[in-house]
């Protein structure tokens, strides 16, 4: 038993030798990628290419269910993007809240029940579409409750525009954002299917009329502890991953897409969570079956601000449903496409990477670590073997968090004050005592809930920008 | 077991000592920074009133004076990028005063110099600096540089619109456009952006690279092309209409569709039936849009397009010709059955109603009135509607 568990704990030990060393390699593109990235979004003349008419026009699709608190601020920020030519359709998805009745008063719509619709993608009835010439590139969909990817299915129908962006209803984006994804397009529009933006946490900045005024970290502690690992996951993981075009997902909150790309693969998945990662993956498949050079682009500068939840509830739920979305997503097309040379760096690596080290990482960690306290119990004098394993998960991911602190210092600087770094840093440590291991479970929890056929989208909160009153409500419940 | 588990010791100790490397370098990058910061607003205090005396004398007829005193290379380089500023939002006289001045303060003479450096990010700052400051003198070397970059060196853009700036003639413009659109597809937008940026009246040369034997330059010279007015035909567009390259066919279709000069019978006949639906989309709009009222059969016929865009215009352009062009959407839905072709007649006409209702809100105009009495009238004609459908739909 003894041997039994200490051979298990050490290929714990080696597991996560090798899924931080990935990591980091990955991080290693990412440095090579920085001052690229860099100089070509500082030398770029945004303000003067936010007037061009050569620039692509978009089409931004907000689904909104129950986000009465948020959906107004939301709506005026997309309105007053810098960008030359771009419409704004906001789908409500049946909301039970008076998401509908506060954008009809806020904008003065009138419902126009006979607007053409191109029937491009299925969807759930649609109620009646709603505009006012006033604000003429505004539209609101009013549709039944059909869940986040049957709200961007809807979207895609109305839209007008070759490029789509899908944006959250809880989310602000920077007012050049669009304007520099726009500028990643442009200077690969062949090849482009999907570009990603950055997605950074906004609880404890400063808004006003819609717009990030002063960038602040969050007070609290679940938001602090999202702040590091959004900015880890973004700068460390995505921009490598795009370098050797094996992004696997663009986040739901903010990217824009090739609109007759999505609607060939058939658009965005109904009725489960993991859209985002499920449209990137087909699109993907795609092409790589149809022989087509294309590439999935993620643009680090184009920076949307999002709500991050402030209690274990409301992250333990969005957590689990990160956890069945991707489960869902791996076994889907993990079995088809998984080391099939004809899928490529995508099937050979990007697929793999995430079957072991992201979907099974819970059942490793958890039982790796079990092992070890168990060999330890058993022979006390061995007991330095739990300590190299806890030692080797603290420094690797102490590490990757002072390699996007250094990518964000060389590149972005958001967060100006040298307190910000000192208390990133302290966050990124302390991330390792406690709040991983939660996430871990979190994730088990969501595959156990997919096992069981839960699909529901849990409990989310959104809080008004401007207040700081909350509200339960559950989200897209499909 | 010994020899797994000494691996795992050597890479803690590997990994301490990457992470404390990891830190000082943080720390050291986060301090240059700010005192970088620091810097730089020190340099906006001490030169505050002769940033203010280069936008008060900016239409003098006098050079502009270089600062007074000896300025160190790091209060140049934060000068400069006010300069840089200045420069952006200036144009004309103004803007060549500030190009003078960076010349006078040694800043082109620099940035020549840099733009042969052996670190590569060295030549990308100064091939923007030059091109901001347009200065002629280095495009020669920009175009070396441009030549030198890969399909997906991020700096690859960065020269050409750097060249854009500073050419001297069409041929710099022409040699960059060239090798971009050698290494990038499809980037036509771009490119025509860029070249915004220059000096030179770039009218001329888009008429000379329609008449290109290059297509790619054709593409380029038909976007630019469209960005102008243009008072003369150009004859090249009609065979470019009937170019092999689809992306050509349809810009120059675009193009023709702007200027009813270019649109005799025949040519709108051939563009009906066209096999690209894009210029079967192009040319009904474009009736709709001069008001050709002689076509309302041929757009009657389109509403039943295989294409739902060209459905689409087709029935718009006829709702843009007024009783004629309505009664033909409604003809449609009393001759056909339930198809694509009355759906979307079906759809159209609703929507103008619905329209042409809204605007009789408040005190309408004797106009709107009769405009909204003759549709509801052709409708109710063509439809063999009851009066309680009717009034169904006016309340």
């Amino acid at each position: 038993m003894r041997e039994f568990l200490l051979y298990y704990g050490m290929f714990a030990i080696y597991y996560v030798m090798a899924i931080n060393s990935l990591y980091f390699i990955i991080m290693l593109f990412s440095f090579k990628s920085i001052m690229g990235i860099l100089k070509s979004s500082i030398y770029s003349r945004f303000q003067a290419l936010s007037g061009s008419e050569h620039v692509p026009p978009i089409s931004i699709l907000v689904p909104a269910y129950n986000e009465e608190l948020t959906i107004i601020e939301n709506v005026r920020s997309l309105l007053a993007l810098n960008y030359p030519r771009y419409e704004v359709i906001v789908v409500n998805d049946g909301s039970k809240d008076d998401t509908l009745q506060v954008l009809i008063q806020e904008f003065s719509l009138t419902i126009s029940k006979h607007l053409p619709v191109q029937p491009l993608l299925h969807t759930s009835q649609v109620r009646g579409i709603y505009h006012n010439p006033d604000f003429p590139n505004l539209y609101l969909i009013d549709k039944e409750n059909g869940g986040k990817a049957d709200s961007l299915n809807a979207g895609i129908n109305l839209s007008h525009y070759p490029l789509i962006a899908s944006i959250d209803a809880d989310s602000l984006l920077e007012k050049d954002a669009l304007i520099r994804i726009a500028k990643v397009y442009m200077e690969n529009p062949e090849e482009t299917v999907a570009i990603g933006g950055d997605i950074r946490i906004a609880n404890g900045c400063k808004i006003e009329n819609g717009v990030v005024k002063e960038i602040r970290l969050p007070d609290k502690f679940l938001p602090m502890m999202q702040s590091v690992e959004y900015l880890k996951a973004f700068l460390g993981g995505r921009i490598g991953w795009s370098a050797i075009n094996g992004l696997i997902i663009v986040s739901g909150a903010f990217g824009v897409f090739r609109k007759d790309y999505v609607v060939k693969v058939g658009g965005y998945r109904e009725g489960y969570p993991g859209e985002d990662m499920n449209i990137i993956i087909k699109l993907h498949k795609y092409m790589l079956e149809n022989k087509l050079p294309y590439r999935v682009a993620f643009c680090p500068d184009a920076v949307c601000w999002t709500q991050a939840p402030d209690s274990l509830k409301i992250l333990g739920s969005q957590r689990r449903r990160w956890g069945r979305g991707n489960l869902k997503n791996m076994i889907e097309y993990g079995k088809h496409m998984v080391l099939r040379p004809k899928y490529k760096l995508f099937g050979m690596l990007t697929l793999p990477f995430n079957i072991l080290f992201e979907t099974l990482n819970p059942y490793f960690r958890i039982t790796g670590l079990l092992a070890l306290i168990g060999y330890t119990l058993l022979d006390m004098t061995n007991s330095h073997v739990l300590l190299i394993y806890g030692l080797l998960n603290v420094l690797y991911g102490v590490l990757l968090g002072i390699g996007s602190l250094l990518l964000e210092e060389i590149a972005f600087r958001r967060y100006p004050r040298f307190q910000d770094i000192v208390k990133m840093l302290f966050y990124t440590i302390l991330m390792f005592f406690g709040y991983r291991q939660i996430g871990v479970i979190w994730r088990f929890l969501g595959h156990i809930e997919y096992l069981r056929n839960n699909n529901s989208w849990g409990t989310m909160t959104r809080t008004s920008w401007q207040s700081k009153s909350n509200k339960n409500i559950s989200s897209l419940e499909a | 077991m010994q020899t797994p588990l000494a691996t795992a010791i050597v890479f803690v100790y590997t990994l301490s000592g990457i992470t404390v490397l990891g830190l000082l370098a943080l720390f050291a990058l986060k301090l240059r920074n700010l005192s970088a910061e620091k810097q730089a607003r020190m340099c906006e205090e001490k030169y505050r009133d002769y940033f203010v005396y280069l936008q008060a004398y900016g239409e003098e007829e006098e050079r502009l004076k270089v600062p007074y005193g000896e300025v160190t290379q790091k209060e140049k380089q934060l000068i400069q990028k006010k300069l840089f500023e200045l420069m952006e939002r200036f144009t004309g006289v103004h803007r060549q005063k500030l190009i003078q001045l960076c010349e006078d303060m040694g800043l082109v003479a620099h940035d020549l110099e840099r733009l042969r450096s052996g670190w590569k990010w060295t030549r990308v700052d100064a091939a923007y600096n030059l091109g901001v400051m347009r200065s002629g003198q280095a495009a020669p070397d920009l175009l070396v540089l441009l030549q030198k970059s890969g399909v997906n060196d991020p700096s690859l853009f960065i020269f050409a619109r750097a060249i854009a700036k500073c050419a001297r003639d069409a041929e710099d413009l022409r040699q960059m456009a060239e090798y971009v659109v050698r290494m990038k597809k499809n980037v036509h937008q771009l490119i025509v952006d860029m070249i915004s940026d220059s000096q030179l009246d770039t009218t001329s040369f888009y008429t000379e690279w329609i008449r290109d034997k290059n297509p790619e330059l054709v593409k380029i010279g038909l976007i630019g092309f469209a960005v102008h007015a243009q008072l003369e035909l150009e004859p090249g567009l009609s065979r470019l209409a009937l170019s092999a390259d689809k992306e050509v066919r349809i810009k120059a279709v675009k193009l023709m569709c702007r200027d009813i000069r270019y649109l005799n019978d025949q040519t709108i006949k051939d563009f009906l039936n066209h096999k690209d639906w894009e210029i079967r989309a192009l040319i009904v709009k474009a009736i709709g849009a001069m008001q050709l009222a002689d076509y309302v059969p041929a757009l009657k016929k389109a509403v039943g397009d295989a294409n739902w865009w060209v459905r689409h215009h087709s029935a718009r352009s006829l709702t843009q010709l007024q009783a004629k062009g309505f009664s033909a959407l409604c003809d449609i839905l009393r001759e056909e059955g339930s198809n694509p072709k009355s759906e979307m007649a079906q759809q159209i006409i609703q929507e103008e109603l619905e329209k042409a209702e809204r605007s009789l809100g408040g005190e309408p105009s004797t106009e709107k009135l009769l405009d909204y009495n003759e549709k509801l009238h052709l409708y109710r004609k063509s439809c063999k509607k009851t009066i309680s459908t009717v009034q169904a739909m006016e309340g």
